[in-house]
Protein backbone atom coordinates (compact mmCIF):
# COMPACT_ATOMS: atom_id res chain seq x y z
CA UNK A 1 0.00 0.00 0.00
CA UNK A 2 1.55 3.43 -0.97
CA UNK A 3 0.14 7.05 0.84
CA UNK A 4 -0.63 9.36 -2.43
CA UNK A 5 -0.67 13.01 -2.04
CA UNK A 6 -4.00 15.38 -3.15
CA UNK A 7 -4.51 19.00 -3.60
CA UNK A 8 -3.18 20.94 -1.42
CA UNK A 9 -1.09 17.76 0.41
CA UNK A 10 2.41 16.46 -0.25
CA UNK A 11 4.61 13.62 1.66
CA UNK A 12 8.32 14.22 2.13
CA UNK A 13 10.27 10.64 2.70
CA UNK A 14 13.41 10.69 4.83
CA UNK A 15 15.14 7.98 7.26
CA UNK A 16 13.12 10.09 9.96
CA UNK A 17 9.96 9.14 8.82
CA UNK A 18 7.07 10.72 6.30
CA UNK A 19 6.03 14.57 7.04
CA UNK A 20 2.75 15.66 5.53
CA UNK A 21 2.75 18.82 4.13
CA UNK A 22 -0.18 20.95 3.97
CA UNK A 23 0.39 23.90 1.49
CA UNK A 24 -2.65 25.52 0.68
CA UNK A 25 -4.35 26.51 4.39
CA UNK A 26 -8.07 27.02 4.39
CA UNK A 27 -9.03 30.29 2.62
CA UNK A 28 -12.14 32.45 4.56
CA UNK A 29 -12.25 33.87 1.45
CA UNK A 30 -13.55 30.92 -0.62
CA UNK A 31 -17.04 31.72 -1.90
CA UNK A 32 -17.61 28.32 -3.06
CA UNK A 33 -17.96 27.18 -0.07
CA UNK A 34 -20.63 29.51 0.78
CA UNK A 35 -24.36 30.23 -0.36
CA UNK A 36 -26.22 33.60 -1.22
CA UNK A 37 -27.32 35.62 1.59
CA UNK A 38 -25.47 33.36 4.44
CA UNK A 39 -24.35 35.05 7.48
CA UNK A 40 -20.45 34.32 7.75
CA UNK A 41 -17.37 35.52 10.26
CA UNK A 42 -19.73 36.55 12.96
CA UNK A 43 -16.88 38.00 15.44
CA UNK A 44 -16.55 39.48 18.62
CA UNK A 45 -14.75 43.13 18.45
CA UNK A 46 -13.69 43.48 21.73
CA UNK A 47 -12.48 47.06 21.79
CA UNK A 48 -16.24 47.85 20.68
CA UNK A 49 -17.77 45.32 22.64
CA UNK A 50 -20.00 44.51 19.64
CA UNK A 51 -20.30 41.57 17.24
CA UNK A 52 -19.24 41.89 13.75
CA UNK A 53 -20.58 40.18 10.67
CA UNK A 54 -20.24 39.70 6.76
CA UNK A 55 -23.49 38.56 4.18
CA UNK A 56 -22.56 36.67 1.91
CA UNK A 57 -23.58 38.37 -1.55
CA UNK A 58 -27.60 37.45 -3.23
CA UNK A 59 -29.59 38.79 -5.09
CA UNK A 60 -33.24 39.92 -4.90
CA UNK A 61 -35.17 39.75 -8.40
CA UNK A 62 -31.13 40.64 -9.44
CA UNK A 63 -30.60 43.49 -7.35
CA UNK A 64 -27.65 42.97 -4.90
CA UNK A 65 -28.51 44.26 -1.57
CA UNK A 66 -26.58 46.65 0.56
CA UNK A 67 -25.22 46.38 3.98
CA UNK A 68 -24.72 49.20 6.78
CA UNK A 69 -20.46 49.94 7.01
CA UNK A 70 -19.39 52.62 9.19
CA UNK A 71 -22.84 54.30 8.37
CA UNK A 72 -22.81 54.00 4.49
CA UNK A 73 -24.46 51.83 2.99
CA UNK A 74 -22.67 49.50 0.47
CA UNK A 75 -23.55 46.64 -1.84
CA UNK A 76 -23.06 43.22 -0.58
CA UNK A 77 -20.52 42.40 -3.87
CA UNK A 78 -18.23 44.82 -3.15
CA UNK A 79 -14.71 44.34 -5.03
CA UNK A 80 -11.15 45.68 -4.02
CA UNK A 81 -8.69 45.10 -6.73
CA UNK A 82 -10.05 42.69 -8.15
CA UNK A 83 -11.26 40.67 -5.22
CA UNK A 84 -13.56 40.44 -2.87
CA UNK A 85 -13.98 43.02 -0.28
CA UNK A 86 -17.43 42.51 1.09
CA UNK A 87 -18.22 44.64 3.67
CA UNK A 88 -18.51 44.29 7.60
CA UNK A 89 -21.57 45.42 9.73
CA UNK A 90 -22.43 45.08 13.03
CA UNK A 91 -24.69 43.40 14.54
CA UNK A 92 -26.94 45.07 17.08
CA UNK A 93 -29.46 45.11 18.61
CA UNK A 94 -29.87 42.20 20.75
CA UNK A 95 -32.94 41.60 22.63
CA UNK A 96 -32.03 42.29 26.22
CA UNK A 97 -34.22 39.24 27.18
CA UNK A 98 -34.13 36.73 24.98
CA UNK A 99 -30.26 37.90 23.48
CA UNK A 100 -31.97 37.70 19.79
CA UNK A 101 -31.04 39.70 16.82
CA UNK A 102 -32.91 39.24 13.57
CA UNK A 103 -31.33 39.63 10.22
CA UNK A 104 -33.48 40.77 7.52
CA UNK A 105 -33.78 41.38 4.09
CA UNK A 106 -35.97 44.73 3.92
CA UNK A 107 -37.05 46.04 0.28
CA UNK A 108 -39.40 48.27 -0.81
CA UNK A 109 -41.29 49.65 -4.34
CA UNK A 110 -39.56 51.82 -6.32
CA UNK A 111 -40.75 55.62 -5.80
CA UNK A 112 -40.78 56.45 -9.24
CA UNK A 113 -41.15 53.44 -11.49
CA UNK A 114 -43.27 51.26 -8.64
CA UNK A 115 -41.46 48.49 -9.60
CA UNK A 116 -40.77 45.91 -6.70
CA UNK A 117 -37.72 46.55 -5.34
CA UNK A 118 -36.51 49.99 -5.90
CA UNK A 119 -33.42 49.82 -7.78
CA UNK A 120 -32.67 53.08 -6.51
CA UNK A 121 -29.48 52.38 -4.56
CA UNK A 122 -29.61 55.88 -2.89
CA UNK A 123 -33.10 55.21 -1.51
CA UNK A 124 -34.46 53.56 1.90
CA UNK A 125 -36.37 51.60 -0.63
CA UNK A 126 -33.58 49.77 -2.27
CA UNK A 127 -33.35 46.44 -0.45
CA UNK A 128 -30.70 46.43 2.51
CA UNK A 129 -29.65 43.84 5.04
CA UNK A 130 -31.08 45.33 8.58
CA UNK A 131 -30.63 43.97 12.71
CA UNK A 132 -33.70 44.33 14.42
CA UNK A 133 -34.03 43.09 18.35
CA UNK A 134 -37.79 41.96 17.05
CA UNK A 135 -39.60 40.20 15.16
CA UNK A 136 -40.85 42.73 12.35
CA UNK A 137 -43.95 42.98 10.16
CA UNK A 138 -44.39 43.69 6.70
CA UNK A 139 -45.84 47.10 5.60
CA UNK A 140 -47.16 49.00 3.07
CA UNK A 141 -43.18 50.56 2.48
CA UNK A 142 -41.25 47.28 3.27
CA UNK A 143 -41.20 43.65 3.14
CA UNK A 144 -39.04 41.63 5.60
CA UNK A 145 -37.50 38.21 4.73
CA UNK A 146 -35.86 36.71 7.89
CA UNK A 147 -32.16 35.56 6.49
CA UNK A 148 -30.79 34.49 10.00
CA UNK A 149 -31.37 34.88 13.58
CA UNK A 150 -28.17 35.69 15.88
CA UNK A 151 -28.41 34.49 19.68
CA UNK A 152 -25.72 36.46 21.54
CA UNK A 153 -23.85 34.33 24.65
CA UNK A 154 -21.74 35.04 27.76
CA UNK A 155 -18.05 34.08 26.65
CA UNK A 156 -18.72 36.03 24.71
CA UNK A 157 -20.36 33.33 21.96
CA UNK A 158 -22.78 33.77 19.39
CA UNK A 159 -24.66 30.92 16.85
CA UNK A 160 -26.37 31.91 14.16
CA UNK A 161 -29.54 29.76 12.75
CA UNK A 162 -29.87 30.63 8.75
CA UNK A 163 -33.46 30.81 7.21
CA UNK A 164 -32.50 31.89 3.88
CA UNK A 165 -30.17 29.89 1.75
CA UNK A 166 -30.02 31.61 -1.85
CA UNK A 167 -30.79 34.63 -3.66
CA UNK A 168 -35.04 35.42 -4.06
CA UNK A 169 -37.08 36.27 -6.41
CA UNK A 170 -39.89 38.40 -4.75
CA UNK A 171 -43.32 39.98 -5.50
CA UNK A 172 -45.42 42.58 -3.83
CA UNK A 173 -49.14 42.06 -4.16
CA UNK A 174 -51.35 44.55 -2.63
CA UNK A 175 -55.29 44.21 -2.36
CA UNK A 176 -57.15 47.10 -1.72
CA UNK A 177 -56.31 48.79 1.15
CA UNK A 178 -54.86 45.62 3.52
CA UNK A 179 -51.37 46.11 3.93
CA UNK A 180 -48.93 44.64 1.09
CA UNK A 181 -48.23 41.04 0.89
CA UNK A 182 -44.58 40.17 -0.06
CA UNK A 183 -43.98 36.42 -1.75
CA UNK A 184 -40.66 35.55 -2.20
CA UNK A 185 -39.05 32.29 -3.92
CA UNK A 186 -35.36 30.79 -3.63
CA UNK A 187 -33.48 30.33 -6.65
CA UNK B 1 -34.96 33.06 -27.22
CA UNK B 2 -35.42 32.29 -23.45
CA UNK B 3 -36.93 35.04 -20.76
CA UNK B 4 -34.96 35.95 -17.98
CA UNK B 5 -36.73 34.88 -15.19
CA UNK B 6 -36.73 37.39 -12.05
CA UNK B 7 -35.34 40.28 -13.81
CA UNK B 8 -37.03 43.86 -12.23
CA UNK B 9 -39.00 44.85 -14.96
CA UNK B 10 -40.33 41.54 -16.50
CA UNK B 11 -41.99 37.83 -15.54
CA UNK B 12 -41.39 36.25 -12.38
CA UNK B 13 -43.07 32.54 -11.99
CA UNK B 14 -45.16 33.05 -8.52
CA UNK B 15 -46.87 36.67 -9.22
CA UNK B 16 -48.03 36.34 -12.62
CA UNK B 17 -49.47 33.14 -11.92
CA UNK B 18 -51.94 34.20 -9.60
CA UNK B 19 -54.97 36.50 -9.37
CA UNK B 20 -57.56 37.71 -7.47
CA UNK B 21 -61.01 37.97 -9.09
CA UNK B 22 -62.21 41.63 -10.17
CA UNK B 23 -65.89 43.15 -9.92
CA UNK B 24 -67.66 45.07 -12.23
CA UNK B 25 -71.11 46.25 -13.16
CA UNK B 26 -72.75 48.67 -14.88
CA UNK B 27 -72.60 51.35 -11.55
CA UNK B 28 -69.20 50.49 -10.91
CA UNK B 29 -65.76 50.58 -12.73
CA UNK B 30 -64.11 47.68 -13.26
CA UNK B 31 -61.06 46.75 -10.72
CA UNK B 32 -58.25 48.65 -11.34
CA UNK B 33 -54.98 46.70 -11.94
CA UNK B 34 -51.67 48.89 -11.78
CA UNK B 35 -48.54 46.62 -13.07
CA UNK B 36 -45.40 47.89 -12.03
CA UNK B 37 -42.68 45.18 -12.20
CA UNK B 38 -42.81 42.22 -9.69
CA UNK B 39 -46.01 44.51 -7.79
CA UNK B 40 -49.01 44.42 -8.18
CA UNK B 41 -52.21 46.16 -6.98
CA UNK B 42 -55.61 45.64 -7.00
CA UNK B 43 -58.26 48.47 -5.46
CA UNK B 44 -61.17 46.17 -5.26
CA UNK B 45 -62.48 42.49 -5.64
CA UNK B 46 -62.36 39.14 -4.57
CA UNK B 47 -59.84 36.62 -2.85
CA UNK B 48 -60.92 33.07 -2.64
CA UNK B 49 -59.94 33.17 1.15
CA UNK B 50 -58.45 36.07 2.91
CA UNK B 51 -55.60 36.55 0.62
CA UNK B 52 -55.35 33.67 -1.40
CA UNK B 53 -55.66 33.73 -5.27
CA UNK B 54 -56.69 32.16 -8.25
CA UNK B 55 -54.58 30.06 -10.69
CA UNK B 56 -54.89 31.54 -14.12
CA UNK B 57 -54.75 29.49 -17.24
CA UNK B 58 -51.80 29.47 -19.17
CA UNK B 59 -53.82 31.81 -22.26
CA UNK B 60 -54.32 34.44 -19.27
CA UNK B 61 -52.70 37.57 -20.11
CA UNK B 62 -51.05 39.35 -17.23
CA UNK B 63 -51.32 42.34 -19.92
CA UNK B 64 -55.57 42.74 -19.15
CA UNK B 65 -57.23 43.84 -16.20
CA UNK B 66 -57.94 40.86 -13.56
CA UNK B 67 -60.52 38.26 -14.64
CA UNK B 68 -63.98 39.43 -13.26
CA UNK B 69 -67.49 38.93 -12.92
CA UNK B 70 -69.67 41.38 -15.10
CA UNK B 71 -73.61 42.32 -14.39
CA UNK B 72 -75.55 43.44 -17.46
CA UNK B 73 -78.73 45.08 -16.31
CA UNK B 74 -81.12 44.26 -19.35
CA UNK B 75 -84.18 45.68 -17.52
CA UNK B 76 -86.71 43.17 -17.73
CA UNK B 77 -83.25 40.33 -17.77
CA UNK B 78 -79.84 40.13 -17.16
CA UNK B 79 -76.23 38.53 -18.03
CA UNK B 80 -73.62 37.45 -15.41
CA UNK B 81 -70.65 36.30 -17.05
CA UNK B 82 -66.63 36.15 -16.48
CA UNK B 83 -65.42 39.24 -18.54
CA UNK B 84 -63.26 38.42 -21.30
CA UNK B 85 -63.96 34.31 -21.06
CA UNK B 86 -64.21 34.95 -25.44
CA UNK B 87 -61.13 36.46 -25.74
CA UNK B 88 -58.59 34.82 -23.27
CA UNK B 89 -60.37 31.15 -23.58
CA UNK B 90 -60.40 29.57 -20.03
CA UNK B 91 -59.11 32.31 -17.69
CA UNK B 92 -59.01 30.58 -14.24
CA UNK B 93 -57.61 26.53 -13.86
CA UNK B 94 -60.97 24.75 -13.78
CA UNK B 95 -60.92 23.49 -9.95
CA UNK B 96 -61.29 27.06 -9.51
CA UNK B 97 -64.21 27.26 -11.71
CA UNK B 98 -65.79 23.77 -10.10
CA UNK B 99 -65.29 25.46 -6.40
CA UNK B 100 -67.66 28.87 -7.53
CA UNK B 101 -70.12 26.81 -9.45
CA UNK B 102 -73.33 26.24 -7.12
CA UNK B 103 -72.31 29.85 -5.25
CA UNK B 104 -74.85 32.03 -4.15
CA UNK B 105 -74.22 35.82 -5.79
CA UNK B 106 -75.45 38.76 -3.13
CA UNK B 107 -76.85 41.22 -5.57
CA UNK B 108 -77.86 45.14 -4.20
CA UNK B 109 -81.64 44.30 -5.27
CA UNK B 110 -81.56 40.34 -4.81
CA UNK B 111 -79.57 37.34 -4.81
CA UNK B 112 -78.82 34.19 -7.79
CA UNK B 113 -76.95 30.98 -7.74
CA UNK B 114 -73.95 30.78 -9.52
CA UNK B 115 -73.51 28.85 -12.61
CA UNK B 116 -71.54 27.33 -14.99
CA UNK B 117 -73.37 29.24 -17.39
CA UNK B 118 -71.35 32.20 -16.73
CA UNK B 119 -68.12 31.22 -17.74
CA UNK B 120 -69.25 29.00 -20.34
CA UNK B 121 -67.74 31.15 -23.75
CA UNK B 122 -70.63 29.63 -26.13
CA UNK B 123 -73.92 30.34 -24.19
CA UNK B 124 -71.98 34.19 -23.28
CA UNK B 125 -73.23 34.01 -19.85
CA UNK B 126 -76.05 33.17 -16.81
CA UNK B 127 -79.21 35.19 -17.36
CA UNK B 128 -80.44 36.08 -14.39
CA UNK B 129 -82.78 38.60 -13.61
CA UNK B 130 -83.21 42.90 -13.98
CA UNK B 131 -82.25 45.02 -11.71
CA UNK B 132 -80.32 43.51 -9.64
CA UNK B 133 -78.20 46.48 -9.07
CA UNK B 134 -73.98 46.28 -8.12
CA UNK B 135 -72.19 42.67 -7.13
CA UNK B 136 -72.38 42.43 -3.34
CA UNK B 137 -70.50 38.99 -2.27
CA UNK B 138 -69.85 35.82 -3.78
CA UNK B 139 -70.57 32.91 -1.70
CA UNK B 140 -67.28 31.95 -0.02
CA UNK B 141 -65.05 34.44 -1.71
CA UNK B 142 -63.46 36.81 0.41
CA UNK B 143 -64.09 40.52 -0.97
CA UNK B 144 -61.23 43.29 -0.68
Amino acid sequence: MSIQPGVGYTFAASSSGINLNIEQPWSEWDATKYHPFQVINVTYDSVGSAWTYQVVPGTLNNVVPQIDEDSVWVKLDRTSGGLPDWPVSVLTPFDATTHECFIYLRAGKDATSGAFPSTDDTSTDYPRIVCSDTALSDTDTYGYVLLAKATEGTGPVCSVVQYVTGSLWGDRIKLGTSTATYYYARI
Amino acid sequence: MSEIIGSNTTYSTWGVMRTPLGVDSPYASGTVKSDYGHNTEYDKGFTATAGCFFRTSPSYSTDNPPPRFVYEDYSTSGLFYMWGLLYDGNLLVQDDYDQLAGETVTMTNGTFTLSVDAWDAVLGGQTVSGGLGSIISIGKLTAF
